[in-house]
């Protein structure tokens, strides 16, 4: 009966959840959103991928906020590659290319449909560099889900390549900021099922983007993974004095109203009395 | 002799009649639309609405070094007319043993904004992310917002400023305050044209050395042109930030993180690398 | 010429023959427009023309043509509109006050002061839009105006006291217009016309009379406080900002104090000026001055006592931000300005008006060894030495401080000398004393209001370490344009004096006994038949 529940809970707590990715990888996975706003909504996206290792890049459709459609046409170029356009759209929201580079250096990766937005689709950059000293696959699974007004349940996952889980390893969990800073909020130590919990701090209507890396290390290696959550409630925003507000303050334009009003009606009293004039 | 008594008592019962009727509730919904042509709220050119920030500066003082060219990237952004430094670096003297530090000092745009406050045509107003911005299609030039502010951050254009085509080119916005035109208050915005796309405002990625943070209060985080990203709430927590001219009531919303030579650490780091527990 | 211009402006012999000798001494200057006159409009208006020049000069060059800039952002457009609507505040204290309090002696002075106060509020509300940077969106004022503005008061409360001025100012004109709409039947059309008009059917009935006399009372009693609105609503232009040096609790009772003495002050200047212009001196009498005199004293104490106030309580403490105001203005570029605005202009004035006032000091006519022009000579001399020898350094290279310390001190105690048998002079001669002290309080008036605005405004709380105080230099746009207020101000002024008597004809026609200066006291005649207006 005490296990049914646990289940039922943890069941319930997966199903409240807003948004979750999951990224199997042979070789380095690597999670990007898509969206008018740029890659993982930067304009200067940039990521590091090692040279002969598979990369497998998922892409997330993340203008669900726009009432139509705003599809990518995603393209990476460079050196070494020939690779086919990947799409995403609101109908067709992930996709994900698979590619192993084989030179060092730099590829391009942008969307080549003219769209809103397109000039933030145009910067990203997939550095090729020298492979680290070997590393298995993993895969890294995070999850965002509201636990009341002011915060987040981040939960992630570590498996390697057969899905055993990894445990006592550190995961860092990063928020990725509106203005392209990086602060990291926690870094949680996987327990015996591979999972890691951490609760970050979240107000009324903020849209959090947190990434999950897990550096590698001890024969394991890198993983990655990103997923935004929008908190409910209204976005909490500067406040307007009455002094400072466009709109006048009621109590003072009443008052002004009254005064002056009365003293222009005593002018018009006075301006009648020297109109009467005329009658003698 | 008599009629004209009655008459006047007859005008009198008239005006008390109205001054009755003006107060009674239904007449309260007719005086806020009758108000209503003179509040100034209008939509004004070019503003995108703030977005569910509240933006936010900081900016370390021991990091100054007093190079200027956060002015000459602000100059640059906003082709701001010559004569005119809306981040400008003041040399600041104390009075007796303390050395001097250098200081710049953009809009600090305040929550009890003097310049809002004092504008009689609503031409200066304070949008819901923090952000004081200038209607300069409203503006009449009378340089009340000057006389009000304390931090001296305002500029008039006095001539007609230089042009280029360029310049000339774009179309007026309320966010970049391009093309300028002569006879109306001009200042620093925080650059919505950028932070609105996800970018650092000018002056903070001109800062070689990533003296001024910036961010937003709701993801608690400001960062530099360093990378490097502070959390908000640790350094005002231990009181090691402080507003400018605080105590005039006017709520900035710049932090300033005090100079080498009033830090209580013994260490040559500067406090904000101290706090953030980034090495230097 | 003049003929041709008589002709067509209006001025008659004709009929002004036909008044008799009460109308006959005031109506002179509106029947009669002689050369003199003319030439002083043609000078005045040639004045305002060249400030309409200097401000299209503005219009064109923006305000880089003034001598403002970033830091001293307000200059001589915003001095000059506190101190005329200062000025104006004048009507106020006559009409109403003297009229609430039932004094008599006001009669042949209201019109001159409710001039003043209608010529001084056209040209103090014209100042600011002159400061516009964008004067054609002026309406915005109205359309997009917020009322949390203290600009927006000012536009309200600036509207209101005109309009209740220029009621004010109609009200006692209306049995006037009305007597030159029956008496100066050649006057040209369009004098007619007005006359006509603004004498809305004045027959001179006892109803007639009952309603004027309501409509004053009624005005007298609001104007008041409308006046010392206006006044505080201006003040707080300044006191509502943070600036060290204004952000102070008292500017409103203070600006007031300050309007109220220099607009009594403008109309002691007045009363001289058309009282030998228009051979008043029947109706403008010592009596008149002294009383008057009394009224500009008491205000001008009252204004020195709001400036102790808030100086000597600044001083006291010293505070952060105001040090460098303070110290500005005791002792470093405002020193010099400051002093002689307040010794000179404030103080030395309540020293003349008092003179006159008291038993004749004879016991320093002991001490007239030498003709005081002679003493006034040889201290100016002294004193010019002592300011020269500061140059000697230059040439010769010898530290003549001993030297210049020595001048200073003869010329200091030639000048108490002069002073002291000066007072004789001054008390024989009442009505010149009392024109020089309010000539120095108008004088004053202006200048500090440039005390009040410059030195703050060139002191900001965020200074480099380099930074020495801002230099404010007005230009020739600047003070042209306020010359040409100045010149509309007097234009206007004078041509309301020769459209309609300067002095009021009904109301000092109940014929006071007036004692003359020079002669011995004669009684007015006595117009039988005429109903005498109430007071």
């Amino acid at each position: 009966m005490f296990l049914k529940t646990i289940r039922l809970f943890i069941a319930v707590l997966f199903l409240s959840s807003v948004t979750t990715f999951t990224a199997h990888a042979h070789g380095q996975s690597i999670a990007i959103m898509v969206s008018r706003d740029g890659f993982d909504r930067m304009s200067n996206y940039s990521v590091d991928v090692e040279a002969g290792h598979e990369v497998t890049i998922t892409f997330t459709y993340a203008d669900d906020d726009l009432t139509g459609d705003n599809p990518h046409d995603i393209r990476i170029l460079g050196a070494g590659v020939d690779l086919p356009t990947v799409t995403v759209s609101r109908d067709n929201p992930t996709a994900s290319i698979t590619f192993t580079p084989t030179r060092t250096g730099t590829l391009t990766i942008l969307c080549v449909i003219p769209c809103i937005g397109m000039e933030n689709l145009v910067g990203g950059s997939i550095h090729v560099v020298q492979p680290f000293a070997g590393g298995a696959e993993i895969s890294l699974a995070l999850d965002l889900s509201a636990r009341d007004e002011q915060s987040v349940l981040a939960r992630v996952k570590l498996t390697d390549a057969e899905g055993r889980p990894i445990s006592d390893v550190p995961v860092s969990l990063v928020l990725n900021t509106s203005v392209g800073g990086e602060i990291v909020v926690g870094v949680p130590v996987t327990v015996v099922d591979g999972t890691a919990a951490w609760m970050i701090p979240a107000l009324a209507g903020q849209k959090l983007q947190v990434s999950a890396v897990f550096q590698g290390g001890n024969g394991l290696g890198y993983a990655q993974n990103i997923a935004e959550i929008t908190m409910p409630g209204a976005p909490l925003s500067v406040p307007l004095g009455a002094l400072s507000s466009p709109a006048p303050p009621f109590a003072l334009a009443l008052m002004l109203v009254i005064v002056v009003g009365s003293i222009w009606v005593t002018f018009g009293f006075v301006a009648y009395q020297v109109f009467s004039i005329r009658k003698g | 002799m008599e009629d004209r008594r009655l008459n006047r008592r007859d005008f009198l019962k008239l005006t008390s009649l109205g001054a009755a009727a003006a107060l009674a509730p239904k007449a309260e919904a007719a005086l806020r639309a009758a108000i209503k042509p003179l509040v100034a709220n209008g939509p004004h050119p070019g503003d995108n609405g703030g977005g569910a920030h509240r933006w936010v500066m900081v900016i370390d003082l021991a990091r100054c070094d007093g190079c200027g060219e956060c002015t000459k990237a602000c100059s640059a952004m906003h082709l701001v007319p010559p004569g005119q430094e809306w981040i400008k670096v003041y040399n600041i003297e104390h009075e007796g043993l303390a050395a001097s530090h250098f200081f710049p000092r953009p809009c600090m745009q305040c929550d009890n904004p003097p310049c809002v406050n004092v504008c009689p045509v609503g031409a200066s107003y304070k949008r819901s992310d923090g952000v004081v911005l200038i209607d300069q299609e409203v503006c009449i030039g009378c340089r009340f917002c000057m006389a009000a502010c304390p931090y001296s951050a305002r500029y008039f254009n006095w001539a007609e400023p230089p042009h280029t085509a360029q310049e000339l080119s774009q179309s007026y916005s309320v966010e970049t305050n391009i093309p300028h035109r002569k006879g109306v208050v001009e200042k620093c915005l925080f650059c919505p044209a950028l932070t609105s796309k996800g970018e650092l405002p000018a002056c903070v990625t001109g800062c070689p050395m990533g003296a001024i943070y910036f961010g937003d209060e709701n993801e608690n985080a400001v960062t530099n042109s360093l990378g490097e990203t502070l959390s908000l709430s640790d350094f005002l927590h231990d009181g090691a930030a402080h507003r400018h001219l605080e105590e005039l009531g006017t709520e900035p919303r710049v932090w300033y993180l005090p100079p080498r030579t009033q830090s209580t650490s013994t260490q040559s780091q500067p406090s904000a690398v101290l706090l953030s527990g980034l090495e230097g | 010429m003049t003929a041709l211009l008589a002709k067509l402006l209006g001025s008659s012999t004709e009929d002004f023959d036909k008044l008799n000798t009460h109308e006959k001494a005031l109506l002179r200057p509106v029947f009669v427009w002689g050369r003199g006159f003319y030439l002083t409009v043609a000078f005045l208006a040639l004045i305002f023309g060249f400030g309409v020049f200097a401000y299209l000069t503005q219009l064109r060059d923006g305000l880089a043509a003034t001598g403002m800039r970033d830091t001293v952002s307000w200059g001589l457009y915003i001095i000059n509109f506190v101190f005329f609507i200062g000025i104006s505040h004048v009507g106020a204290l006559l009409s109403s006050i003297l009229r609430l309090t039932g004094a008599k002696w006001r009669h042949p002075i209201t019109r001159m002061a409710e001039s003043i106060t209608f010529a001084a509020l056209l040209f103090g509300a014209l100042m600011p839009i002159i400061d516009l940077g964008r004067p054609e969106r002026m309406f915005n004022l109205i359309f997009s105006g917020r009322i949390q503005s203290p600009i927006l008061w000012d536009i309200i409360s600036i509207t209101t006291y005109l309009a209740g001025s220029s009621l004010f100012l109609l009200l006692p004109l209306i049995p006037d217009m009305a007597l030159l709409r029956d008496k100066f039947i050649h006057a040209p059309a369009w004098r007619r016309w007005i006359y006509r008009i603004l004498s809305f059917g004045w027959t001179g009935t006892p109803e007639q009379h009952a309603r004027l006399d309501r409509a004053m009372n009624t005005m007298a009693v609001l104007i008041l406080p409308i006046a010392v609105m206006v006044h505080t609503v201006v003040s707080w232009i300044f006191a509502m900002t943070l600036r060290p040096g204004w952000n102070s609790t008292i500017f409103g009772p203070y600006f007031v104090a300050g309007a109220l003495a220099s607009g009594a002050a403008s109309v002691v200047l007045a009363m001289v000026v058309f009282r030998k212009m228009y051979r008043l001196e029947e109706f403008i009498t010592l009596k008149h001055f002294k009383y008057m005199a009394a009224l500009v004293l008491t205000l001008n104490l009252a204004y020195i006592y709001f400036n102790i106030s808030e100086y000597v309580t600044l001083a006291y403490k010293m505070e952060g931000a105001e040090k460098a105001v303070l110290a500005s203005l005791f002792s470093g570029q405002f020193a010099g300005l400051f002093w002689m605005t307040q010794v000179l202009g404030l103080i030395v004035p309540a020293f003349l008006l008092v003179l006159p006032m008291i038993k004749p000091m004879t016991w320093i006519k002991r001490l007239r060894v030498l003709p005081p022009m002679l003493l006034a000579a040889i201290s100016a001399l002294f004193l010019g030495a002592s300011l020269a020898t500061s140059f000697f350094n230059t040439f010769i290279g010898f530290d003549p401080s001993l030297v210049a310390l020595a001048f200073l001190l003869g010329g200091l105690a030639f000048g108490g000398w002069a002073t002291l048998t000066l007072i004789p002079w001054l008390q024989a001669r009442p009505i010149p004393t009392f024109v020089i002290a309010a000539a120095l309080i108008v004088i004053q008036a202006w200048l500090k209001r440039f005390i009040i605005v410059v030195p703050v405004l060139e002191q900001p709380f965020i200074t480099d370490a380099a930074f020495e105080g801002a230099l404010y230099n007005p230009t020739w746009v600047e003070w042209g344009i306020t010359a040409g207020a100045l010149a509309g101000f007097l234009l206007v002024y004078l041509i309301l004096s020769r459209m309609v008597p300067i002095v009021s004809v009904w109301e000092t026609k109940h014929g006071e006994v007036e004692e003359t200066v020079s002669g011995p006291a004669h009684a007015l005649p006595q117009p039988a038949g005429v109903s005498s207006p109430e007071v």
